[in-house]
């Protein structure tokens, strides 16, 4: 084994584990934020939506369309990396 | 005439690691799934086998060479390859056995490291190559995901902290099965393609197609189908310890995991960082255990998943060397070695399916 002592600083290509640290942070935590949202969002747009109060509905059904808008982008995007990576 | 029986070998032998890896892997797309309830056992090592199929077609962009960068590639002959894949599927049917979820990647780079050692000596393995490609990779991926599942999870409970558990185990349940999808398209795009180069690898040094040649459509239809009966028939013990005997997750947990894993596995192929899986998932779900409470991990079963992964590469290697010693005993390029391993690698599988026919199913997909 060639066992020269490398410096991990040589080896190691750290530009690429920073992208990956924050790329995964930022979209790993976006996702489950975003479905919870959608969640949120179904759960009390059916409660306004029981209660008679328009205006409520129709916010938090806004926040189900987005939440789950943003699944699904992050869906398309994921496969969009699959079929381009290389 | 001798090339072509270890050519025939090695394709088999690619196919059998490609199995296993199917097979060992199954746990990382469908444990959280089946632990929450997503989905019923088979009906989720079904939903993972298809789109593990689909997803070796998805991306053709081929790992051309085996470990490239980790061992000196003029010494990576079909024998060596040979001896490798033979380390990486003993380690996965080892690590099954026991119900520990460990690297298949990381299994085959230390069967061919072991083998192209005792092939080439020290100078055959570039140790360099396997701190950036491996250890830091192995250190990073599951790190990553442990902490990107842990803050995700406190988000999540933050925001569906006071609603009705019905209603936000329902929507984290649908959640799972297109997070779980997508785990299963990435696994397919990746593991399939190891096997794909490996088999392209020993097509071209047989020089029955030529250098730099893509993979032909049947070694891509093979590969894809091995890894998909694999994971359709399903590493039940892997999947148990993952889905329930690290942490007993609920659905925003098995959500938070899933989705913080498939983030870090495309982030890390957007950017063409080698991560494993296995590692990552195993990070993501003990991390959406630990931020709920740092006791609600096993850390006993933790521990020892952690001690599989350090025993991967050399563990595999000493399998790999062992079996490039004997299968090069008549030459490296004699078809004898090769044949004879084969054999008693046949009559093993053989045997060991007879007793457990004999004696019966183990464990059942209930069970798991």
């Amino acid at each position: 084994m060639r066992l020269r002592l490398p410096i991990a600083g040589d080896i190691v290509e750290w530009d690429l584990v920073l992208q990956v640290i924050w790329a995964a942070l930022a979209a790993g935590v976006a996702v489950t934020i975003a479905m919870s949202f959608a969640i949120l969002g179904a759960t009390r747009a059916a409660d306004a939506r029981r209660d008679g109060d328009t205006l409520d509905t129709i916010i938090y059904g806004a926040l189900f369309v987005l939440g789950l808008g943003a699944c699904l982008g992050a869906v398309v995007l994921g496969i969009f990396v699959m079929t381009s990576k290389g | 005439m001798e090339s072509d029986i270890i050519l025939v070998i090695v394709v088999a032998t690619a196919l059998a690691f490609d199995f296993t890896n199917g097979f060992h892997d199954t746990a990382n797309v469908v444990a959280t799934s089946i632990s929450t309830r997503a989905m019923a056992p088979r009906v989720a090592v079904g939903f993972a086998a298809i789109l593990n199929f689909v997803g070796a077609f998805i991306s053709l962009e081929v790992a051309a060479t085996v470990a490239s960068g980790i061992v000196e590639a003029d010494l990576v002959t079909p024998t060596v390859v040979f001896g490798g894949l033979v380390g990486a599927i003993t380690w996965n049917l080892i690590t099954w056995y026991y119900g520990l979820p460990s690297s298949s990647s990381h299994a085959l780079i230390g069967g061919v490291v072991g083998s192209a050692f005792v092939a080439g000596g020290a100078d055959a393995v570039l140790g360099e190559g396997l701190l950036g490609k491996v250890a830091v990779p192995a250190l990073v991926a599951p790190t990553l995901a442990f902490v990107t599942a842990a803050i995700a999870i406190l988000f999540a409970y933050r925001i569906i902290g006071r609603q009705s558990p019905g209603t936000v185990n329902r929507g984290f349940r649908v959640g799972q099965i297109v997070s779980g999808g997508m785990l299963a398209l990435a696994h397919g795009t990746n593991d399939a393609q190891k096997t794909m180069g490996v088999i392209t690898l020993a097509l071209i040094a047989n020089g029955s197609i030529a250098g730099g040649s893509d993979p032909p459509f049947w070694v891509i239809v093979s590969a894809a189908t091995a890894i998909a009966l694999g994971t359709y028939v399903g590493g039940w013990r892997i999947i148990r310890t993952m889905g329930s005997r690290i942490i007993k997750m609920d659905t925003a947990q098995g959500f938070s995991a899933q989705g913080a894993g498939a983030a870090v596995i495309l982030a890390a192929s957007h950017v063409g960082f080698p991560l494993s899986t296995t590692h990552t998932i195993s990070g993501a779900v003990m991390g959406a255990g630990a931020a709920k409470r740092v006791s609600a991990v096993r850390w006993g079963v933790a521990g020892n998943i952690m001690v599989a992964w350090v025993l991967t590469i050399p563990a595999a290697a000493a399998v790999g060397g062992g079996i490039y010693a004997v299968a090069s005993v008549f030459g490296d390029d004699s078809a004898i070695g090769p044949v004879l391993v084969a054999a008693i690698g046949l009559t093993l599988s053989a045997w060991a399916f007879a007793r457990r026919v004999r004696r019966g199913p183990t464990l059942t997909a209930a069970e798991a």
